[in-house]
């Protein structure tokens, strides 16, 4: 439902009315830049209108209008869309964990329609009547952009769940993952003995490609193996590194 | 006027320009120099030379600097329009939300010539289009013009400015500062 300004500019009323992709690009907003640069770009992706030539007042009126955009948009997300369903997350395999871990980290308000393109699935009944989802073998770029379209009210909830999924799995393999230290400043680094500098590096060499030593490891060294690891469900993969970390072998 | 040393040093708005306004602006604002380092170095940007206050007495100087920040408080009248090397400029008292995010941008980066640059956005040369008045270049090369005129051209927008973006903070138009399109890895 749009709301009809003073200025006879269509302004969302709500979350429902903003669509995946205008979310990702009001992200995207230097904000930096000041609140007027702010408010003249969120009015023109929200509403197509360039605002720049009207007097400060009637924008001041308009931007009223859109307060509600300062609170979240709601934490329920559909679990069918497209015709398709979120995979549970408890199912997730390796590399769908992996690309998500990642899409997470990178900044999952513009990678949105990537984390939905990982989750929702298509679907079908085997011989014995049980849902069975695709694979993670389609074109992930191709299949976000059909959820750009969507009200981010649709999948918005799905960020929460997987921060509270994921928060879950790092508890639980704690002992896995180890310590994750700060990033230095550049004072401390400045007081770092030559030493403790190529620890420093080897630290983060190893942080940067920790997921590809740890598939490098579970295919005892042979990457063509990799795809069939990946495709492992991801508890089972952990589980299997806790016991051989508790066992040492 | 006031008379310091012998000489006619100008300290108020509609004498001194908007240059010799933004260096007093930009000194009195730093607070790294103490106060009489301060004003020595305003006397000095007015024309008078710091090694000519070296043998003055420092409550002289105290008192100098007193009458020099005294100027009497006048209601300047608004200047709409002006004419400079042969061209006409009109401002009005309106902001529109182009000029505020120039002007936004001014405040922010806070360069040295900020009030000449905020009246090159205020007044309008009336024989150029919206296009060519907003080009960076145009507002700079009138920023360098408008500079040489006295300030009280200028502070009566910045007032307005100043009481118009207040008032537009006051009504809740600011950026959300905890904004739910912010990712919080």
């Amino acid at each position: 439902m749009l709301d009809q300004t003073p200025l006879q500019i269509a302004l969302p009323k709500q979350w429902s009315d903003v669509t995946v992709e205008q979310f990702i690009e009001v992200a995207k907003i230097d904000k930096t830049l000041g609140p007027w640069h702010y408010n003249s770009e969120v009015l023109y992706i929200f509403t197509g209108e360039d605002i720049d030539d009207i007097d400060i007042d009637e924008c001041t009126q308009i931007v009223s209008k859109f307060k509600w955009a300062l609170s979240q948009p709601s934490t329920k997300y559909k679990h069918e869309l497209l015709g398709m369903q979120v995979k549970p997350l408890a199912k997730l395999c390796l590399f769908e964990y992996i690309d998500l871990d990642y899409y997470f980290t990178e900044n999952y308000v513009y990678n949105i329609d990537k984390i939905c393109a990982i989750l929702f699935r298509k679907s079908k009944l085997n011989e014995w009547d049980e849902v069975i989802l695709e694979p993670y073998e389609y074109d992930l770029n191709a299949r976000a952009e059909l959820f750009l379209d969507l009200p981010i009210t649709d999948v918005y909830g799905l960020i929460n769940e997987f921060l509270k999924f994921r928060d879950n799995f790092l508890k639980v393999y704690s002992n896995l993952f180890g310590e994750q230290d700060d990033e230095l400043s550049d004072e401390e680094k400045a007081k770092l003995t030559p030493e403790e500098k190529a620890e420093e590096e080897d630290e983060k060499k190893n942080s940067k490609w920790s997921w590809e030593r740890m598939i490098y490891g579970l295919t005892n060294n042979d990457i063509t193996k990799s795809e069939a690891v990946g495709a492992l469900p991801l508890t089972y993969v952990f589980n299997m590194l806790g016991m051989k970390k508790e066992l040492d072998i | 006027m006031i008379t310091i040393l012998g000489r006619e040093i100008p300290n108020r708005l509609d004498e001194l320009t908007i240059e010799q306004f933004e260096n007093i602006t930009e000194l009195s604002n730093n607070k790294e120099i103490d106060p009489i380092d301060r004003h020595l170095q305003i006397f000095a940007s007015l024309g008078i030379p710091e090694k000519e206050f070296f043998d003055y007495d420092v409550a002289d100087f105290i008192q100098l600097v007193k009458e020099f920040n005294s100027s009497p408080k006048i209601e300047y009248p608004t200047i709409e329009t002006l004419e400079v090397e042969g061209y006409n400029y009109t401002a009005k008292m309106k902001l529109t939300v182009r000029d505020t995010k120039l002007i936004e941008k001014i405040a922010i980066n806070k360069p040295k010539g900020y009030v000449s640059e905020i009246a090159a956005i205020m007044f309008k040369r009336d024989d150029l289009t919206p296009a060519e008045h907003y080009a960076d270049a145009h507002i700079k090369h009138k920023a360098n013009l408008f500079k040489k005129l006295t300030a009280d051209i200028a502070i009566p927008y910045l007032m307005f400015i100043a009481t118009k973006i207040n008032h537009q903070v006051d009504a809740g138009s600011d950026t959300p500062t905890d904004s739910p399109t912010e990712a919080v890895e």
